[in-house]
């Protein structure tokens, strides 16, 4: 053997045979040369391995659909609002199927249903513009 | 089936996406292209997933990821930028050590990183998957399709290349 050359490396990472190990132990015991570059190569070697581990970014997994995409909190009290819209929305709709049918009704006759309706259940909410004024009996 | 065991596409962005991550960053020195470059091969390996034949699982995942950063390479005419960016996230940092520990970290990784970049590729790739990743040469001969004699040649190369860079 020269000198080490790439088995330097390999020894430092375990690479090595039994036999290449033992003749570069023995040659670095005569070798400063050798001796020397073995430390630059450690010196370079645990530079490498100190670099700082970086963790992925969580917008990889969000992106790929691998972890589900999370509403912020602060938009929470928008999907109230929603809410609160839909079930008006529902509230309007239940209370003018359940209205009485007034279309083509005089306003009498209209009148007399509502004072009807308004002593058996306690009160209604009047349906606006669904009565057709003036319509014949 | 992995091993013998079965590993979903999850399970391997979930216990290989960190290592993905720093090999693309090492690689090519600054994070938007390493996410660019993580998510390819991440969707690679989905679609890879289905025709893997048992094996070495570290091989194939490496030989996915280095053609996918040299297809990028291909598509961007471009060789991978030589600095860091100045706006790098360093809240990406896993450890929490001391201020003063983390300033001369970042010193001293930008420095390693500047270095590292300066290498041929053949030579920073063989030196990140050693020292970075932690792959054995067996590993990295079956990642870069070559005999673990050059994979040898290769680190040690890259090592002193990076000495004489930093010094």
């Amino acid at each position: 053997m020269i000198h080490l050359g790439e088995l330097a490396s390999a020894y430092l990472d375990g690479e090595t045979t039994p036999q290449e190990a033992a003749k570069l132990v023995a040659h670095l015991g005569r070798c400063q040369l050798c001796q020397r570059e073995m430390e630059d190569l450690h010196a370079g070697r645990s530079l490498l391995r100190s670099l700082p581990v970086l963790e992925m970014p969580e917008s990889i997994r969000v992106e790929l659909g691998l972890v589900p995409n999370v509403v912020p909190l602060v938009r929470r009290p928008l999907t109230w609002v929603g809410a609160a819209a839909a079930a008006i929305m529902i509230f309007v709709v239940a209370a003018t199927a359940t209205a009485p049918d007034t279309v083509g009704l005089s306003l009498r006759e209209v009148s007399t249903r509502y004072e009807q309706q308004t002593l058996v259940e306690g009160g209604v909410i009047p349906v606006v513009g669904v009565v057709q004024v003036g319509g014949g009996e | 089936m992995i091993d013998g065991a079965p590993l979903s596409w999850e399970e391997v962005a979930r216990t290989h996406g960190r290592k993905i991550y720093n090999f693309a960053y090492r690689l090519t020195g600054n994070p938007d292209d390493a996410k660019d470059l993580a998510q390819d091969v991440l969707l690679r390996v989905e679609r890879g997933l289905a025709n893997y034949t048992p094996g070495s699982f570290e091989g194939w995942l490496w030989r996915i990821t280095r053609n996918a950063f040299l297809d990028d390479v291909r598509r961007k005419k471009r060789r991978p930028t030589s600095s860091l960016p100045d706006d790098l996230d360093r809240t990406d940092l896993i450890s929490t050590p001391a201020p003063d520990e983390v300033l001369a970290s970042i010193r001293l990784g930008d420095d390693v990183q500047k270095a590292l970049l300066c290498l041929p590729y053949d030579f920073r790739e063989a030196v990140v998957l050693c020292d970075v990743v932690g792959l054995s040469y067996d590993e990295i001969a079956l990642a870069v399709a070559a005999p673990v004699g050059t994979v040898r040649s290769r680190i040690h190369r890259g090592r002193k290349m990076m000495r004489e860079a930093l010094s």
